[in-house]
């Protein structure tokens, strides 16, 4: 459960985020939409609690997202997921989930990273050889691991090939399967329609629009974020 | 605990498999034995020539007792024997020279110190000591400038820039390496993974010094068991001083700036704390109290003399019996007695004299040790130094040493000379015992 | 387009906050060296000179004696500190101050200011050369470090050279940037410590300007060949972070372990003897002949009978000189000779020791300003021996003049306590004065640091002309 109470955060006066408001639901998945400078990242940033909000609360399962705990329930990918270089995959994999308290073994974490769709041969190399795709692949594993009820995701498919993308949107309907909430920033309004249960349109660091995927057809979908885009007023409608 | 060693393993592995890791302690223990050989390779020639002084010194003694049992009815013999037995010698000042070594610690090779600045050996007769003991080693003045590569040189100067080259990147690193954000999400505290990285360094900087340390006493062939005291204290130095500078480190990283800036922050820190300070302390303390001038305690004993022997026999003799009652005063015109009288007179005057310049040379020195905190390199490398016996302090334990000694000689000379006798068997025995 | 390079080199580094900050920590701590050092240069001065004067009055002042006791009573030498020494300060804290000069003896050169202080005077006294070799280094390599790797990873370099800019112009406009940023700090403060020498200095050292001028230009070299090399490492390294990694390492290696590591080399390839056996030597030569076949009472009968066939008499009471006289400046100049021979082995041992670390000038440039600007300052080896043979060859002249006028004047047949003469002859003996080196002497003993220093200069322009237009833009 991801929840945004009046949300602002504020860099040096300059308004990144106003007056945000959200919930994601346990099997909901939430995508935010929105060009660079939107507020997509800093949103999810606030959640990690990797900046501190200038006014409102984050809550992750109920819990202040400042808190060291909530990162119990919440697992991250970013779009730019590194690991370290010099350890195997699994070794990362062993590595970052055994931070969380729950180190898989070693046969454990190889299916694992097979489940999400890591070659066999890979799993035992050093993650300096690894595609990007190929390290998000061992990002997402490393979420598994957690079994956390929370996942938020930074643009994750974004300089991925289609392929892997198709796998990413496998394994994220899974998640969805097995109650995760999932928030997620994305420029891609395909995958946003495809796995969202709900989607949000952000402008300047408001959230403009907040709507449910089936309530809205793709072409509906692309309309309404180029008007938003183009819209000269920041009014907050509701569909 | 459980994350603690969780991290500390997967550290170890990352940092075991980095090429800059391996390098930067290939070139540690490379330095470290290098530095090692040095010393014993200065410590060897320090004892060698040490034994070269002592051997010589045995030589000519033998022959001594050799001589004091010739057959003096044979002509040629005569002066062999009279060589021998007399205290005063023959001829010109032609005394026996005995000699005293300053024989190398154990640890000594660990730490040269001060040695390679004074002579390991002084060689003076009965005569007065005040002008036999104005004498150097041969050294080129470059290497004592340039100072000694020894083991305790790559602890006080490389080890902080082992620290430094380890955990600069400790922060930077990873937000350079883009794995701040994963590890952020993670439900461990930036601060404890941080902690234990930076722990996981510091166990191996301790261990590295530990090894080359032991690696000392091994390979310089000195028991750790005979000198267990001095090896823990030793020990318990060098993990000090990685502390404190792991600690300085801990501020760097602390700042969380780029890897380069933090790198460049500490070899700043580094800089001011090995180089900058020491250097600023010497020219200050240099310009405000300037060393005495030595030459003064030449000039002191040379007019003394030639008061003494310019003036009657009276204005030595005179002064000498009643501070020395030991020695009966009849005959006073006795040329013998009046020329050694002389000599104790001139050292009485040039130990006074020296024991005011050691005074100022203390001020100084003081001086220095109250600001000595502000440059821990130079204050570790002094406790060293102090451990192993090589500061300029052990050397004036052995100039003690050498004033006892000579003491000691010239009472078994002056009980003779005063007595007008000759030396027996029985005293020769007695000297050699003393060698 | 060059001088529009070097122009935004100057400004960007100029507007860098770390720059400005470690620029003025530099200029504070030259500063520092340089008026700290000048006053405490001054006050040892003053004090040497006052010393050398009041040795001289007490020679003067010892009374009527006989001129084999004044012999012997002596005189003291004390080394001038060098004035350019406040800016260098080089081995003169290791090397001895003074010596008494007397009869039949060459007493050593004694008491090091090192000897008289703990283990904090082997760190070093902060010199401005401390400063220009060391720490100026550091400084050029934070300022070129990313010179190149930055304006690849920001993409500038594309733009540039897109503007018709040769990579070779840009290259040079980097260096002269950089080297003009390095004289702005340089400069200054040479020119006040310049201004901080006064009419007494000049007295001292006639030749202390062109001394100066030559320091300067040698230490232009050097940070014209640092900057050279830096900014060629900088242009081939991967990213800032390998070049700053490498800078940084090639700087420690120079700067503080090479140095150390050359001496103690040069140690064990040319050992050098102990003073007991330098002293052993000498008194055997001395008792057997240099060539172990003079004994010296065969030395001293030959001369007797020289000396008799020579005034036609046979018997030494005849003679009309004093033979005791004769015997001794005989003995003396024996002595001396073998003294000399003894002491040129070694003195030739020290300076080969050195003269590795002065061709090491061609692998590392540092080593070759190091023994440079000592020698300028006056407190290298050289100028140590140089003292050194100024007090020997005093203490011969004024040792003869005594055993001269006792051989003429001390009357056969006279006691050695009869014969006394008195401050005239004394006064005969000008004070010890010691004229230090000339520029030129220096120079020419210094040839091989020049000429490294010159090869680093023109192989790295060869290199700079060769590799710059090869420089990647990506």
């Amino acid at each position: 459960m991801l929840q945004a109470t009046n949300l602002t955060k504020n860099y040096s006066g300059h308004p990144a985020l106003t007056d945000l408001n959200l919930s994601v639901a346990p099997g909901e998945v939430y995508c935010l939409l929105g060009a660079n400078g939107a507020g997509k990242t800093t949103t999810i940033n606030l959640f990690m609690n990797f900046i501190q909000p200038t006014s409102g609360e984050v809550m992750v399962n109920g819990l202040n997202a400042q808190a060291l705990e909530t990162k119990k329930y919440l697992a991250y990918i970013p779009e730019n997921l590194n690991l370290y270089g010099n350890l195997t995959g699994s070794e990362n994999l062993q590595f970052f989930a055994g931070l969380g308290g729950a180190k898989p073994d070693k046969p454990a974490s190889e299916k694992l990273l097979e489940s999400v769709g890591l070659q066999p041969e890979a799993i035992h190399k050093r993650v300096a050889q690894y595609s990007k795709g190929m390290r998000q692949k061992v990002g997402i594993a490393i979420a598994k691991a957690k079994q956390a009820d929370n996942l938020l995701l930074d643009e994750p498919t974004s300089g991925l090939d289609p392929q892997a993308s198709n796998d990413f949107a496998r394994l994220l309907r899974d998640m969805k399967e097995n109650r995760v909430a999932i928030l997620m920033a994305t420029h891609d309004l395909f995958r946003a329609k495809e796995s969202g249960t709900h989607i949000g349109i952000m402008k300047a660091g408001i959230l403009v629009h907040s709507l449910k995927s089936d309530e809205i057809t793709l072409t509906e979908l692309e309309n309404l974020y180029l008007e938003t885009m183009k819209a000269e007023s920041h009014a907050k409608t509701n569909y | 605990m459980k994350t603690l060693f969780h991290i500390l393993s997967f550290e170890w592995k990352t940092l075991w498999r980095s090429s800059t890791l391996k390098i930067l302690l290939l070139v540690v223990i490379g330095a470290g034995i290098y530095g090692i050989f040095f010393g014993k390779f200065e410590i060897d020639k320090q004892q060698q020539r040490i034994a070269q002084v002592q051997q010589y010194e045995r030589q000519q003694f033998d022959s001594l007792l050799v001589w004091v049992k010739l057959d003096t009815t044979f002509e040629a013999n005569k002066e062999k024997y009279q060589k021998a037995v007399s205290p005063t010698g023959v001829g010109w000042n032609k005394h026996f020279t005995y000699y005293l070594t300053h024989d190398a610690p154990p640890a000594a090779g660990l730490c040269l110190g001060q040695r390679d600045l004074f002579p390991v050996y002084y060689g003076f007769n009965v005569t007065d000591l005040a002008r036999q003991v104005n004498v150097g080693e041969l050294a080129n003045p470059m290497k004592l400038l340039t100072g000694n590569f020894d083991l305790s040189y790559v602890i006080v100067f490389l080890f902080p820039l082992l620290v430094v080259a380890l955990f600069y990147n400790l922060y930077a690193g990873e937000r350079e390496g883009g794995t701040l954000s994963l590890l952020q999400s993670q439900p461990a505290s930036l601060r404890m993974i941080l902690f234990s990285k930076g722990l996981l360094r510091l166990l191996i900087v301790w261990l590295l010094a530990t090894v080359l340390f032991v690696l000392g006493f091994v390979l310089q062939g000195v028991s750790i068991g005979g000198n267990i005291a001095l090896f823990f204290q030793w020990l318990l130095i060098i993990y000090g001083y990685c502390l404190l500078w792991t600690l300085l480190m801990g501020i760097v990283v602390w700042l969380r700036q780029s890897a380069a800036l933090s790198a460049m922050m500490g070899l700043g820190v580094w800089l001011v704390f090995t180089l900058i300070t020491p250097a600023l302390l010497n020219l200050f303390v240099l310009a405000k109290e300037p060393l005495p001038n030595r030459a003064e305690m030449i000039h002191t004993v040379r007019n003394l003399n030639d008061q003494n022997w310019e003036k009657p026999r009276s204005f030595v003799l005179d002064k000498f019996y009643p501070e020395n009652p030991q020695y009966n005063p009849v005959d006073t015109t006795d040329f013998s007695k009046w020329y050694y009288a002389s000599f104790t007179l001139l050292d009485k005057e040039a130990n006074a004299l020296k024991a005011q310049f050691e005074e100022q040379v203390k001020k100084r020195n003081a001086l220095l040790k109250k600001w000595e905190w502000l440059a821990p390199a130079a204050l570790v490398h002094e406790r060293l130094s102090q451990l192993s016996d090589t500061d300029r302090e052990s050397h004036l334990e052995f100039v003690k040493e050498v004033h006892a000694y000579h003491q000691e000689l010239k009472d078994l000379y002056y009980a003779r000379i005063f007595k007008g006798e000759q030396f027996s068997s029985d005293d020769l025995q007695t000297l050699k015992e003393r060698l | 387009m060059l001088k529009l390079i070097i122009k935004k080199e100057i400004l960007t580094a100029l507007r860098d906050i770390r720059l400005q900050i470690s620029g003025g920590i530099l200029i504070v701590l030259m500063l520092t060296a340089v008026l700290v050092g000048r006053q405490g240069q001054r006050k040892i001065g003053v004090e040497r000179t006052k010393a050398q004067s009041a040795m001289y009055d007490k020679w003067l002042n010892q009374g009527n004696k006989h001129p084999h006791s004044a012999a012997h009573y002596g005189q003291f030498a004390f080394k001038p500190k060098p004035v350019l020494s406040f800016l260098d300060v080089g081995l003169d804290n290791y090397t001895g101050i003074s010596v008494f000069l007397e009869a039949h003896k060459q007493n050593e050169i004694l008491f090091s200011a090192a000897q008289d202080s703990n283990g904090m005077t082997r760190f070093g006294e902060m010199t401005a050369a401390l400063i220009l070799q060391v720490l100026l280094p550091l400084l050029i390599i934070f300022l070129t470090f990313n010179i190149f790797s930055k304006e690849r990873e920001e993409g500038t370099l594309k733009l540039i050279h897109a503007q018709g800019l040769s990579l070779r112009q840009l290259f040079l406009g980097k260096v002269w940037g950089t080297y003009l940023m390095v004289l702005l700090i340089f400069l200054p403060i040479i020119v006040l410590a310049y201004l901080l020498l006064d009419d007494q200095s000049v007295n001292l050292d006639g030749g202390v300007t062109m001394k100066f001028l030559s320091l300067t230009s040698g230490y232009a070299i050097y940070f014209l060949v640092f900057v050279l090399l830096c900014v060629l490492i900088s242009a081939f390294a991967k990213s800032s972070g390998f070049s700053l990694l490498l800078l940084l390492g090639l700087w420690i290696v120079s700067c503080i372990i090479l140095p150390k590591a050359t001496t103690n080399l040069a140690d064990k390839v040319y050992p050098s003897p102990s003073q007991f056996e330098f002293r052993k030597t000498i008194k055997d030569k001395v008792k057997k002949g240099i060539d172990g076949h003079n004994p010296s009472d065969v030395r001293l009968a030959s001369l007797k009978q020289q000396v008799l066939d020579q005034y036609g008499v046979s018997t030494i009471e005849e003679l009309p000189v004093n033979w005791s006289g004769i015997a001794m400046q005989a003995g003396e100049e024996y002595t001396d000779q073998v003294y000399d021979s003894e002491f040129s082995k070694i003195e030739e041992i020290f300076k080969r020791q050195n003269r590795l670390s002065e061709w090491a000038g061609f692998v590392n440039p540092y080593l070759a300003v190091r023994n440079l600007s000592m020698a300028l300052a006056g407190t290298d080896f050289e100028h140590h021996i140089a003292f050194a043979r100024a007090a020997e060859n005093y203490r011969r002249a004024f040792v003869k003049k005594m055993n001269k006028d006792m051989e003429v004047n001390h009357k056969p047949g006279v006691g050695y306590g009869d014969y006394n003469v008195g401050m005239e002859m004394w006064a005969s003996i000008e004070p010890f004065s010691y004229q230090l080196p000339s520029t030129g002497t220096i120079l020419s003993n210094q040839w091989r640091s020049i000429t490294a220093l010159v090869f680093w200069l023109v192989i790295l322009f060869f290199l700079a002309n060769i590799y710059a237009p090869k420089i990647s833009k990506l």
